[in-house]
This record gives structure tokens, C-alpha cells and sequence, in this order.
């Protein structure tokens, strides 16, 4: 038997050539295949929507303290960040408290809304009675379960914008000062987030970046302002979780029935 | 058989091998994005940026898997010599691929902060404390260094001037960057796939990988066991050798050995290693009277182990005869390119 042998630099006998071109084809079919497999079985992230290709201009009055968020005579809030992964609080700073018009792309996703400016001129103050502030309703004292996430990228920059994957840009964006978020999955299986603050209420952004896009617990205070859930943390901030809550989390994001009582009062922080 | 240094010595073989294989990559491409983006539409749409880290990063480890799973074929079946031909080609595509990959995520994921992005690569926040706190990325960033490596060392001028053997030594680092990829992808994306899939295509690729070097090990070692060290060694008999054909023994701790049979009823030893890419001589054929390397065709003399002119390569010969139907190794090599009696086979009809 006189077995056919291939070498690069003579001619490929008949039969080789055959069998290689058939290996080719399966490989092209095995690469098709994986693609469509592995791009088909990918999860949702949740229905955020940024477009960063047309401008909207928005009127309110703009607050600084904790986070710059606008407040529109509609009664909505529009969270405010800038363009990359940093807070719009030097842009916002010099016209905390006044109506002003302000320019940038919309981010949005469920209730939640967000601008994100380019730059200080994005902020233009506006003539006219600027409007009330919503008043600050406590909701009470809550233990929850879930996950700190920088606000920009979960509210649909990034797609998806939270999990382990996501964590080192989720912690870039703390550092930068954009707004934390807590998203907890309620009983009902709609998921809610609160926007967190340190216990006395303050900015709460570089303090969280350790512990963000971990599975963790939290308990604080829940305040309503206009249309949007604040969470003041306890002082000792969020723990994470260990062992069978640890396991037990992936079913139930959720939290206590407390958590979902307020959940459920607040509908407009609906993610 | 050698040659002078060029960037890429082409020819038709090789252009067809990398149209097909560049087309390959852009098939995958294409596929992974267009199925995404059909099937997460709207307001359900993945960031395309992200669609594009994914499809590269799955389109590279595919590539690894087929580039770690030729070697092994090409031993058991050598109609995939094909394939290894030009391998290499194959392994600096995928070094590519997965850079592209690298690049993406990093200006993705960590750029546009108040760090700079390989600061933030390797600050990832976690701990080594558990699988799930392990971060992923510096596994990443290691695995690509190492390609980095071997596709920038893996032209033959580096094969000529660290030598084959520390050459081969050097890209069995695949192996490394295979295992960190595997923890990358299992420290990672692996824990936030609740589809069952990547699971599914990493344990995939492990057990193929695994799989097929352990048949092919296992064929190699059913040829090297059995036979004792001493003087003239019996190392079976002359018919069980195919015309222009080899086997390949090992005597006691010794380097492997071809036994090779030609022009019917001569028989030869030398050693199983040709000094291009340490390449298994033993698996190859005679051709124009000269032993020729499955990988790349470099050839050698039976008769004294040299490279016919003008090439220069040398390898070690031993001493063979064959007494009635059985073949009688002598163990010791010879040095580099040393002549010495080739056996006939007594009465061959």
C-alpha cells in the first residue's frame, strides 16, 4: 500500500486535497454554527435606551446635592452625568438651585431618566420661576438585598451594564462620582433601584466602588423625593453576602416583604 | 531542507489556507452580530460594542480549541497534515482576533475614567478568596501577553537562532495561555451566563483538547512500550514496517528513534526529531530517497542523518541490522550527521 502523503512544497495528491476541502467546509460549518449558537443564547439586559446621536433640551431646576438631577415642572427627574465615566458635578455646581435649560443625550430605562451633557455650556441658565421642589416623604427603615451599580452604564449605556463582567467600569464609573444605584428584584419580579446616599445624605459614589456589581445587603432609610426612591445607608454601608444568602440569591434578588411594601408604593422608580 | 529568511514564504497553499481562514474569522463575525442583532432588537439591543467583545472573544477561543486540536489529528490521521502546514499562520490570526478582543473591552469597560485603563485592568476590584471574587481580567491580560509571544517569535528565524527544541519548549506555552483563558472565561463572563452555553463551549473545548492528545498519546506510547534497554535492541520486525515508512520506538530513557524501511529492503534508524521545529521524523515518508518531515518537508539522508546539499541540517543516526525477520537497534546515537552501514533485509523477495 502506497498511502498518499502531503508536503507543502509539492503538489497535494488528489485524495488529500479532497479530504481537506471537505474538512473546510465542516470547519466553516462548525464556525456558522457556533456564532449562531452562542449569539442566540445571549440574556436581555433589560430595555435601557441611549442615543447619542441626537440632543434633547430639558428645563427645571437643577439641584446639586447629593447629585446633580434636574427637576422638571412635570414632576420628573432627570439624573445628570457627563460625557465618559464622570459626574456632571463641576458643570452643575455653578448653578445649583436655578431654573436652567440643559442640552445632551437621553438616557433612559423603565421610569428612570438621565442627560448626559458634553460641557459646561450644556447648562445654560433660563429665565422663569423655576419649579417646586418635590417634598421629601421618609418611607421608613429597610433591609434589602441586591446590587450597587453605577447608574450611566445600568440605565443603558451599557448593555448590560451590571454583573461581574461590568464590574471594573462600574467601579471606573463611582470613582468619577456618577450616581450609585441599588436594584433590588421585588416579590412582584419587577426590579426597582434606589439612588444611595451615605447616612447624612450625602454624595455616596467614591465610598460604594469596592463593593459594586456584588451580591450584597444593605440597610437604611427610604426617602421618596418627587418620583425617585433615595436609600440613606446605615453607617456601616453594604455588606456582602455569604454562604446561603450568597447561594440563594440568584432566585431572589429581593428582598424583605418591607422592601416590597415600598416597592410597591413607589412605582415610578420601576426599572 | 532549510531556506533563507523572508517575512512569509508564500505560495499557493498558503494563500488559499489564509483566504479560507480570514473568511472563516469573518463568517463568524458576521454571524455572531447579525443573530444578535436580530434577536435583541429595539429596545432590548445589546450594546453593539459589547456584541462585537463577545463575537471576537468567542471567534478566539474557537480558533485556540481547532489550533490545539490539529497537532494531535495530524498523529492520527495524517490527511490534517494539511492543516499543520501552516499552522503558525493559524496562531498569529487567533493572536489577532483575540487582541482585537483585548482592545475592545479595554477601551469599553476601562477607559474614559479617572484611571488609566491598564491601571484599571489590573485594580479590577476582588479578591482571591473565592471563585467568584477571583477577578478575570489579569488571567486575560496573561494569556495575552503569552500569545503575544509566541506570535512574535514564531517566524522561523527564531526557530533557527533559540533552536528547535527551546523554540518547541517556548510555544508549548499555548497550553499556558489555554489554561488562563479557561480561568478568564470561568472567573468572568462564564458566572454571569445563566443560558448554561459558555459553560457548555468551554467544557467542549477541554474535553476535544483533552481527548484527542490523550488518543494521540496513547498511540505513540502502545509503539514505545514494551521494549527493554541494553545492547541491540529487537524492535520488531521488518514487515511490520510499511515501504518508505517508519515506527517510532523509545529504548529505556532514550530519545525516540524512527525505524525506517526504503526502496523495500533496507532498513535505517535515526532520530525522531528534525531540526526545523522538532517535528516527529518518524511519521513521515521517504521521498526522492530522503526522509521527509510531516510538518514542513524538510529532509534527511538515510544514510547519514544530513540534509542533501545545499542544505546543511543534520540529525543523529544509530546502528541497525536485521537478523531473519526481526529488526536489532543499537541504542547509542551516533553523532549528527554520521555515516554508517544501512541494514538489508536477508532473502527479502
Amino acid at each position: 500500500m502506497n498511502r498518499s502523503f502531503f508536503v507543502g512544497y509539492l503538489p497535494i495528491p488528489a485524495d488529500i486535497r479532497k479530504f481537506v476541502i471537505g474538512i473546510i467546509v465542516v470547519l466553516v460549518i462548525v464556525a456558522a454554527a457556533v456564532a449562531v449558537t452562542v449569539g442566540s443564547n445571549q440574556q436581555a439586559a433589560g430595555t435601557g435606551n441611549w442615543n447619542p446621536t441626537a440632543q434633547v433640551t430639558m428645563t427645571g431646576r437643577l439641584v446639586v446635592d447629593p447629585y446633580p438631577i434636574l427637576y422638571r415642572e412635570d414632576g420628573k427627574s432627570v439624573v445628570l452625568v457627563v460625557q465618559g465615566k464622570r459626574s456632571a458635578d463641576e458643570y452643575s455646581m455653578p448653578h445649583a438651585g436655578v431654573n436652567v435649560e440643559v442640552t445632551g443625550y437621553s438616557i433612559k430605562r423603565g421610569n428612570w431618566s438621565m442627560l448626559e451633557i458634553v460641557d459646561a455650556e450644556s447648562i445654560q441658565p433660563k429665565k422663569g420661576t423655576a419649579p417646586v421642589l418635590p417634598a421629601v416623604e421618609q418611607l421608613g427603615k429597610v433591609s434589602l438585598q441586591g446590587e450597587v451599580v453605577d447608574s450611566k452604564c445600568f440605565l443603558g449605556v451599557m448593555k448590560p451594564g451590571e454583573g461581574k463582567v461590568h464590574r471594573a467600569c462600574a467601579a471606573l464609573c463611582l470613582l468619577g462620582g456618577i450616581p450609585p444605584m441599588f436594584v433590588v428584584k421585588s416579590a412582584d419580579g419587577n426590579r426597582y433601584g434606589y439612588v444611595m446616599t451615605r447616612k447624612d445624605g450625602s454624595h455616596a459614589s467614591r465610598m460604594l466602588a469596592s463593593m459594586v456589581a456584588w451580591p450584597v445587603s444593605v440597610s437604611g432609610m427610604v426617602e421618596s423625593r418627587g418620583d425617585l426612591l433615595y436609600l440613606r445607608m446605615d453607617s456601616e454601608g453594604v455588606t456582602p453576602l455569604v454562604g446561603n444568602d450568597l447561594l440563594q440569591f440568584g432566585d431572589s434578588l429581593a428582598a424583605s416583604a418591607v422592601a416590597g411594601e415600598f416597592c410597591g408604593v413607589r412605582r415610578s422608580a420601576k426599572i | 531542507m532549510s531556506h533563507d529568511y523572508v517575512p512569509v514564504q508564500w505560495n499557493r497553499k498558503k494563500v488559499i489556507y489564509d483566504i479560507s481562514l480570514w473568511g472563516g474569522i469573518a463568517l463568524y463575525i458576521a454571524c455572531f452580530m447579525i443573530v444578535s442583532s436580530i434577536l435583541l432588537a429595539g429596545d432590548e439591543a445589546l450594546s453593539p460594542m459589547i456584541l462585537l467583545i463577545r463575537a471576537f472573544a468567542t471567534c478566539a477561543f474557537l480558533m485556540l480549541t481547532i489550533i490545539l486540536c490539529i497537532g494531535p489529528m495530524a498523529r492520527l490521521d495524517e490527511r490534517f497534515l494539511p492543516l499543520l502546514y501552516n499552522r503558525r499562520h493559524f496562531g498569529v490570526s487567533m493572536f489577532v482576533v483575540a487582541l482585537t478582543h483585548a482592545i475592545l473591552a479595554t477601551i469599553w469597560y476601562h477607559g474614559f475614567g479617572v484611571v488609566s485603563p491598564i491601571e484599571s485592568i489590573f485594580a479590577s476590584p476582588g479578591d482571591l478568596t473565592s471563585i467568584s471574587n477571583i477577578p478575570f481580567q489579569p488571567f486575560g491580560a496573561g494569556a495575552l501577553l503569552v500569545l503575544l509571544l509566541l506570535a512574535s517569535t514564531s517566524h522561523d528565524f527564531w526557530n533557527a537562532n533559540l533552536g528547535p527544541l527551546l523554540w518547541k519548549s517556548l510555544h508549548m506555552g499555548v497550553y499556558l495561555a489555554y489554561g488562563l483563558l479557561i480561568v478568564h472565561v470561568a472567573a468572568g463572563a462564564m458566572q454571569e451566563d445563566n443560558t448554561g452555553m459558555l459553560p457548555l463551549l468551554v467544557l467542549g473545548s477541554v474535553v476535544l483538547v483533552g481527548s484527542l492528545h490523550l488518543t494521540a498519546a496513547l498511540k505513540v506510547r502502545s509503539i514505545d512500550s514494551g521494549i527493554a534497554a541494553g545492547e541491540w535492541v529487537d524492535v520488531g520486525t521488518w514487515q511490520e514496517i510499511e515501504n518508505d515508512r517508519a515506527i517510532v520506538v523509545t529504548i529505556g530513557a532514550a530519545e525516540r528513534i524512527a525505524v525506517y524501511r526504503y526502496d523495500e529492503s533496507r532498513i535505517a534508524a535515526v532520530g525522531n526529531v528534525c531540526k526545523h521545529q522538532a517535528g516527529p521524523l518518524g511519521e513521515g515518508k521517504v521521498i526522492d530517497g530522503c526522509i521527509t518531515c510531516p510538518w514542513h518537508g524538510f529532509q534527511y539522508r538515510p544514510e547519514d542523518g544530513c540534509s542533501p546539499p545545499p542544505f546543511t541540517e543534520k540529525i543523529p543516526t544509530y546502528r541497525a541490522r536485521v537478523e531473519g525477520d526481526r529488526i536489532l537497534i543499537h541504542p547509542t546515537p551516533l553523532p549528527d550527521g554520521t555515516p554508517r552501514d544501512v541494514a538489508m533485509i536477508g532473502g527479502y523477495s
